[in-house]
């Protein structure tokens, strides 16, 4: 079955998560991930376990599919070879503060002298360029402070959500890479044409709010933290069902809407009430709808009150927690959850990728390398080096 | 005939000197029939990279972000909605009913014209028209239609309904907000949030626009099209699968009661919160530096990682007290400047106005007919080869009619006058 990056090969020299997430969907779709790791400076999300380097949860997450291959850039050598292989890759990413990569001897000049249309893709956490900010350092939580999410997250009267350890903003910014790449992908189709590919993780994050930042442009107002409101729609928020901390989503944005909610509730008393007559009346006083709503959902599960809101045309859903998405029978009926087998850490389901094309399938092949497990066979099949030469490299700790 | 060159009379905004983004997906015709945030932000994401867009929008109320505001002067404007001027640059507009007879025929045009179609409707309204994908595939085999639906066009929940909330509820990610060490005293015993505005709209609106383009370049192995089936809440579901994939290795269910950085974490300063995400030793050098290296950091624990996480609560005391007094953005920089990694919590007001977006023409100037000139947010992408200099504004409702139905389709203004009248445009 042909997949979308069938022929294309991708040398990657990220580490930790948003790299290599834009990797990993790059192999999912059929492209060769050659990543290039050594012991010499072991990539930190594969040190997250005390069991060792092939058993961290984390690294095993973010780099399905992908070929390791040791290489310590640190010796010329070995940047020699990293260099052959860019040769043969249409792309490469890269994961670093702007500069280090060049003083690695593997910058996009360096690239582009050994393949004229080589795609790099360059995630720093505030991009190249002139600005003063530009060898700060970042992760995914600062991500979402500086680029904005965390102030608008939360509780109005309570601090701003950290989304540090959730990781989704290493994610995005993964998805941003993926998505530059494929479409410099399609203008080199048309033009021949590589590129550098310059993005900005903090600006990832900024990028998801140009409401916001578009109403301060506009008209300097600052949007704060709403909890689960919305400017309009009321009743909008989670109401506590049936089990300890279980909570049920609940947006009404019509007057149609409205009435199947009273309807499903059961027509108690208190709808009648002239406060909740209108969309702004439900709005003004949904402090008091909210807690009327949850005395009807306390009684229900999250499951039992979303079947009987979605009978009535009415938006619900549960807030799903980690458990209750695995034994979900519509995503199992979806086949959304993928079984991977890690020759050491055995079988283990996982989430599998939201891209279902039709013709060319979007699938992770195979798990997360183990160090260095592809060293020989990528430098013997796609460099034609000899067992001896390689025996050499890593005596001489350039294949390390 | 190639169907391509059936369509080679001059478009209207990007062959006649209007302002252009990146030239990544240049020649790449797009049709976008969605609303609110999630279809228009995947649709700006492709017109930000260079594709031609067309947006299609419904006669007389258009959509529905037109009526949302915040509206530039606090009353009701369908042409100075924020939200919609926000969600819909670099793109042309017209107006279809594509349930009229004469709009099907229309629509089915544009399709033979366009390389994809992003559509967010209910499977339903598909089948309803009798205009399956395969229909659509007919029209032109080179189509990709990616449809974009909260639970996917299959399975038990296809038909359910969501609003953004229950998307990003559905999709795992509510449950785990709010988080983070301070954060737990106010949770408990309330709800689960979603993240603030449309965030979570926008972030799933990118991911199918990866399929998207995905699908595109795949026809370069047999020039056939395809259908991408994109549900919202699997998209949610990957953004969050470090927590989430934890289920099946040790049976933990993550949760915001017990999700956040210790020591340290989000903490308030003098005028605002900052995130320090020291995560490496000669990062707590850093701090302690800035602190005026106190007693306490002198001590050997404080070379050691496992030490430091053991005395969280003691570090989260010392610091905590002293960050108190210090103006974040000062903290931030003379803690970056040695090397630390920290954030600050910033509002659209520190995003607007930092130099280093600036410096990176994150912002860029757009000029509006209603609303003027202005800055306006683009994507996290430079190329250094390329200047985008200007971006186009988000369209009128119907502004390009007379480009795309007369110049494009070939139909006379008087017909456009009978389409008018009909309602169908």
């Amino acid at each position: 079955m042909n997949q979308p990056l069938d022929g294309i090969r991708i040398t990657d020299f990220s580490h930790m998560q948003a790299g290599p997430f834009a990797t990993m969907i790059l192999a999912a779709m059929g492209a060769e991930v050659i990543k290039i790791e050594s012991m010499q400076h072991v990539d930190p999300y594969r040190r997250s376990s005390p069991e060792g380097v092939d058993l961290s949860y984390s690294f095993n997450e973010f780099n399905l599919g992908k070929r390791s291959v040791r290489l310590n850039l640190r010796e010329p050598r070995a940047v020699d070879l990293a260099k052959r292989l860019v040769a043969i890759s249409d792309a490469t990413i890269v994961n670093m503060r702007p500069g280090v990569i060049d003083r690695i001897g593997l910058g996009y000049e360096a690239q582009r002298q050994v393949r004229k249309d080589i795609i790099m893709a360059h995630i720093s956490y505030s991009g190249w360029g002139d600005g003063p900010e530009r060898n700060y350092a970042g992760y995914a939580g600062t991500f979402s402070a500086i680029g904005g999410a965390a102030h608008i997250t939360g509780y109005p009267d309570g601090p701003p959500s950290e989304n540090a350890s959730t990781g989704w903003a290493d994610c995005s910014t993964g998805v941003w890479a993926a998505t530059a790449l494929l479409a410099a992908l399609q203008r080199r189709e048309v033009s021949g044409e590589g590129a550098f590919l310059d993005i900005s993780a903090r600006e990832g994050v900024a990028s998801f709010i140009p409401d916001v930042l578009l109403d301060y442009i506009l008209a300097t107002r600052v949007l704060d933290r709403s909890g689960n409101r919305d400017t309009v729609m009321a009743p909008h928020s989670c109401y506590p069902s049936k089990g300890e901390d279980s909570w049920v989503s609940i947006a009404v944005g019509t007057d149609a809407e409205w009435t199947a909610l009273c309807q499903a509730m059961g027509n108690p008393s208190w709808v009648v009430d002239q406060r909740f007559a209108t969309a702004l009346g439900r709005w003004q006083n949904q402090d008091e709808l909210d807690k009327l709503i949850s005395v009807w959902t306390a009684d229900l599960t999250s499951v039992e009150a979303t079947e009987r809101l979605q009978a009535v045309g009415v938006a619900s859903a549960p807030s799903y927690n980690s458990h209750e998405l695995h034994e979900s029978e519509h995503l199992s009926q979806r086949g959304f959850w993928i079984t991977v087998d890690h020759p050491f850490e055995g079988e283990h389901i996982k989430a599998g990728l939201p891209w279902r094309l039709s013709r060319t399938p979007v699938s992770p092949s195979g798990p997360a390398p183990w160090m260095g497990q592809h060293t020989e066979e990528v430098l013997t099949d796609l460099l034609g080096l000899t067992g001896d030469e390689i025996s050499q490299l890593v005596d001489d700790g350039v294949a390390y | 005939m190639d169907k391509r060159e059936a369509f080679e009379t001059p478009k209207v905004a990007f062959e006649c000197g209007m302002p252009m983004p990146f030239n990544l997906l240049s020649g790449v015709r797009v049709l976008e029939y969605a609303g609110l945030a999630c279809g228009p932000f995947c649709g700006k994401v492709l017109a930000d990279l260079g594709a031609d867009v067309i947006k299609i929008e419904p006669p007389g109320s258009g959509d529905e972000a037109r009526r949302r505001g915040p509206f530039l002067e606090d009353e009701l404007n369908s042409e100075a909605s924020v939200l919609f001027l926000a969600m819909n640059t670099n793109k042309r507009g017209i107006t279809l009913d594509i349930a009229t007879p004469d709009g099907q025929d229309i629509f089915l045009a544009l399709l033979r014209w366009a390389d994809v179609l992003v559509e967010d409707k209910a499977p339903g309204f598909w089948r309803d028209l009798d205009l399956p994908f395969e229909r659509l595939h007919e029209a032109n085999q080179q189509l990709v239609v990616t449809s974009i639906t909260p639970y996917g066009q299959t399975g038990p929940h296809s038909e359910y309904k969501a609003h953004p909330l229950n998307v990003e509820h559905a999709g795992g990610g509510g449950y785990l907000a709010p988080n983070g060490r301070l954060s737990w005293e106010t949770s408990s015993g309330r709800p689960p949030v979603k993240q603030g505005s449309y965030l979570m709209e926008c972030e799933i609106g990118l991911n199918a626009a990866t399929g998207t383009i995905a699908a595109v370049y795949a026809r370069r192995l047999d020039g056939i099209g395809q259908h991408v089936d994109f549900s919202k809440q699997e998209s949610q579901i990957s953004t969050y699968r470090l927590p989430i994939d934890r289920y099946d290795y040790d049976g933990a269910v993550p949760e915001r009661l017990s999700i956040g950085f210790t020591p340290l974490g989000i903490l308030p300063g003098k005028d605002g919160w900052t995130l320090p995400l020291l995560l490496e030793p000669h990062m707590w050098e850093s701090l302690a530096q800035l602190m005026g290296s106190p007693d306490w950091t002198q001590e050997e624990w404080f070379n050691d990682p496992m030490e430091i996480r053991a005395r969280a609560d003691f570090i989260n005391e010392k610091v905590s007290e002293w960050l108190l007094e210090q103006p974040v953005e000062q903290f931030y920089h003379a803690a970056q400047a040695g090397g630390a990694a920290v954030g600050t919590v910033s509002t659209a007001k520190d995003l607007v106005e930092s130099d280093q977006l600036s410096a990176r023409s994150f912002f860029r100037p757009t000029q509006h007919p209603v609303v003027g000139r202005h800055l306006h947010p683009t994507i996290p992408l430079n190329l250094p080869e390329q200047s985008y200099e200007e971006s186009m504004a988000a369209p009128l409702l119907g502004q390009d009619n007379e480009g795309v139905y007369c110049d494009l389709l070939g139909y006379t203004p008087a017909d456009l006058v009978r389409l008018r009248q009909a309602g169908v445009v």
